[in-house]
């Protein structure tokens, strides 16, 4: 049997029509950006013209875009340059971002600064109110996630943007507001103006581009952390990798002019899913509540609390790390929490145990996350396998209790 | 340049009339640690000495204070039989003496150890340690002369060439591997069991290990942990043989048949049999286990005496009377501690019961253990077991992995 893959939120497969151009400008086109010969001429060129499409589809000026290393690159840069801008205050941070920006906060806290967490609601949303009552006039940063990468709940990012805005305007204090839009990017729409965010973090790997390069919006510059050639508007110094760059900017086109096929395509595996799922003793969407909700949203993207494309279930009292490695060795890919986090049994679940505050619920949770290549049979495989396996996982379970 | 050590042992040399077994097993190990390695073993004047080109010299100092059976061993410097030689190679000897420990820099106080085979040198032990004993005076400030408890001693060797070194470095001690026979190590991924092999392998018990791996329940993860744990092991036991034992029919047998209280006893009698089918296979005449009274239920004295009794042959428990941070102070210092604290789960969490018995009587845990009619499966165990050879230089060999 072909592997099925159902874990994209953790990584895509790349693009195969983007690999031969890559190729070509790695050994082509390899000139320094900052060269004033003509080598360095043409990698310019490629920068500049990809820098242009990436600002257009975003809607953002060509100067507020910034390429990264990648996602964590992106997530770190703004909020490490606050320990640069500010020598103290409190940061607002959503208790289940992803590690890259929740364990800044330890960062934070050695450097004496405050750190504040809002907890999701039960339905898995970090909801406006909630940032609010953490603000205080010594607030300096706020982070939150725009999809969450275990759950897939979608925030609502531009009100709590507004929520933020009114409070500068009422206390007369500047916040940075940062949401990590890593889930979100060539998924959903994103709107880096349009929500409200002082900075945005991308990942190009997770919607087919390359690895290894990110994409940050900034709407002002900020003081860098690394000096070097100025790159970048001086905010990320460092060679550029033009063909990931450039493949960045393929990736993001073609992701923005087929998004609404393949959002539509990702409904139609969402709902096949959620349909088997119901089938299946012992097995249930998490959060509980999002099977009506997205009934509700009915495939319009912009009623969705949660992004089609990531479906967290719960298995409990099944392990959902035991049911994993038990679904792999029958060629389906699924991931347990977040797979960045996956080797560490303290940081693992803390996504999960933020929304239900359950031990045995964290421990049984299973996230599976589609992309455009995965068929409705996919589903249909994954969710026959996992029924016949978790009914083994349930006797044995059962017995031991 | 080559660097020399000379070896010294403690213990072994006590045994008098097994003296000659005890040398050669402690030889065998030696030769096995650092040969490799590019470094020979000479015995001379009663003596073993060990020679490895200079560049090697960290490596098998490493091995000597993981081999048992050596109490100390010193870098030994070889020069001509020239009093004004020796003279400037005592003043190294000192300045590296000093380097390594700083403690012994500044005002310290020494002692001359001479001694003189060849009698054809012009001059006797105790000019030797005059000579050289003003030269260091007039070398070093803050060095004094204390012949009954000096901090620094410097030994001087007048044989077929002149041998020169300072204060031993420290041995393991202990007797050397195999001298005492044959054990089979219950090795689990915790903190507790590889400290109880270096024990055991310091009191001369040459030891393979054994893993109870229960896929899908336990992970690769953890069974590449515990491998991990048998290579730290390795150099200290002379290598090993590391045993994977596909427990998870057993395992689930018990499951199903047993009280859940009573599941993780059952489990350990169940590996306590198959680790003694295993080591009477292997030659081995005893178990031991990372085991420390009343650490966890089934530690307790009622649950060992269970578990304990699955077994014809002796289990050693070094840690019994071993608080964790003393363990865990040994883990440290043995070098698995950071291993064993990696986060892979060496045991499902669906197995274990929220309330063990803590107090098992043995006719109640043997009826049960009979009603699980498990013996057929613990044969199939142990049969279908792999062996991995670790080499206590070259670890896992990846072209052979099983039997």
């Amino acid at each position: 049997m072909k592997p099925i893959y159902l874990d994209w939120a953790a990584s895509s497969p790349m693009d195969p029509e983007l690999a031969p151009t890559m190729v070509k400008l790695y050994t082509h086109s390899y000139g320094n950006p900052s060269a004033s010969h003509s080598f360095g001429r043409i990698a310019q060129k490629i920068l500049q013209e990809t820098r242009e499409k990436c600002s257009v589809l975003l809607q953002v000026n060509p100067d507020q875009l910034i390429f990264t290393s990648g996602g964590t690159e992106a997530n770190t840069l703004p909020l490490l340059s606050l320990l640069r801008r500010s020598s103290g205050g409190e940061i607002v941070l959503s208790a289940f971002e992803h590690a890259a920006v929740y364990e800044l906060g330890s960062l934070f806290r050695e450097k004496g600064f405050q750190v504040k967490e809002v907890k999701p609601d039960a339905n898995g949303i970090i909801q406006s109110e909630e940032v609010r009552r953490q603000l205080s006039p010594a607030t300096v940063a706020v982070a939150v996630m725009q999809v969450n990468n275990e759950i897939g709940s979608i925030q609502p990012i531009h009100r709590i943007s507004q929520e933020i805005r009114r409070f500068e305007a009422d206390n007369s204090t500047r916040i940075h507001f940062h949401c990590d839009a890593v889930q979100a990017l060539g998924k959903i729409p994103v709107s880096p103006e349009g929500s409200g965010a002082d900075t945005m973090a991308f990942s190009g790997h997770k919607f087919c581009a390359p690895k290894g390069i990110g994409l940050l919006y900034s709407k002002n510059k900020f003081p860098p952390l690394a000096s070097g050639g100025g790159q970048e508007f001086g905010v990320r110094p460092g060679t550029e990798n033009i063909p990931a760059i450039w493949a960045f900017g393929e990736a993001l086109e073609k992701r923005f002019h087929y998004m609404e096929a393949e959002h539509a395509h990702s409904i139609r595996l969402r709902d096949r899913l959620i349909l088997r799922i119901e089938e299946i003793e012992g097995a249930e969407v998490f959060p509980k509540s999002r099977t009506n909700s997205d009934k509700l949203g009915n495939g319009k993207w912009a009623d969705l609390n949660y992004s089609p494309y990531i479906v967290a279930l719960n298995l409990s009292p099944v392990p959902g790390e035991i049911c994993a490695r038990v679904l792999n060795d029958r060629g389906i890919a699924v991931a347990t929490g977040s797979a960045c986090s996956s080797n560490s049994k303290k940081k693992r679940g803390r996504v999960v145990y933020s929304v239900t505050a359950d031990e045995q619920i964290t421990q049984g949770i299973i996230r599976i996350s589609f992309g455009p290549s995965n068929s409705e049979t996919d589903i249909d495989t994954f969710a026959k396998t996992l029924q016949q396996e978790l009914q083994l996982l349930r006797k044995t379970v059962r017995h031991s209790r | 340049m080559n660097a020399i050590y000379l070896i010294k042992f403690g213990e072994i040399s006590l045994k008098k009339e097994n003296r000659n077994f005890y040398e050669k097993k402690l030889k065998s190990n030696l030769r096995r640690n650092i040969e490799a390695r590019n470094a020979q073993i000479k015995y001379t004047d009663g003596r073993f000495y060990v020679e490895t080109p200079e560049e090697n010299a960290p490596q098998i100092e490493k091995a000597l204070s993981r081999t048992f059976g050596i109490v100390g061993f010193s870098r030994t410097r070889r020069v001509q039989k020239d009093i004004e030689i020796i003279k400037r190679t005592a003043k190294k000897v000192v300045e590296t003496l000093q380097t390594e420990n700083p403690a012994l820099a500044g005002t310290t106080s020494f002692k001359i150890e001479a001694r003189r085979t060849d009698k054809s040198f012009k001059l006797n032990s105790y000019e030797i340690a005059c000579e050289i004993g003003d030269y260091l005076m007039d070398q070093f400030e803050g060095l004094s002369v204390d012949v009954h408890s000096p901090d620094i001693k410097i030994y001087v060797e007048i044989r077929e060439e002149a041998f020169i070194y300072g204060n031993p470095s420290r041995g393991p001690g202990g007797l050397p591997v195999g001298t005492a026979g044959r054990g089979l190590l219950m090795l689990s991924g915790g903190i507790d069991s590889p400290v109880a092999g270096h024990m055991m392998a310091k009191r001369g018990l040459k030891l393979d290990c054994v893993y109870f791996h229960a896929y899908p329940y336990t992970s690769e993860d953890a069974l590449n942990k515990v491998k991990e744990l048998a290579k730290i092991l390795s150099p200290y036991i002379g290598g090993t043989n590391f045993f994977v034992v596909p427990f998870t029919e057993t395992q689930l047998r018990i499951n199903e048949r047993a009280l859940p209280q009573e599941v993780t006893l059952l489990m350990r009698a169940g590996m306590v049999k198959i680790a003694e089918i295993l080591a009477h296979r292997n030659r081995a005449a005893c178990l031991v286990t990372g085991e420390s009274l009343s650490q966890v239920a089934s530690q307790t004295l009622e649950s060992i005496t269970f578990t304990g009794s699955a077994a014809q042959m002796p289990v050693f428990r070094p840690l019994m009377g071993l608080d964790k941070e003393e363990i865990i102070q040994r883990a440290r210092a043995v070098g698995t501690f950071e291993t064993s604290i990696l986060p892979y789960d060496d045991c499902c969490t669906i197995f274990t019961a929220e309330h063990p018995l803590l107090k098992p009587g043995m006719e109640r845990m043997w009826n049960s253990w009979n009603s699980l009619e498990i013996e057929q499966l613990l044969t199939q165990a142990a049969d279908k077991t792999e062996r991995h050879y670790v080499h206590p230089i070259f670890g896992y060999d990846t072209s052979q992995s099983s039997e």
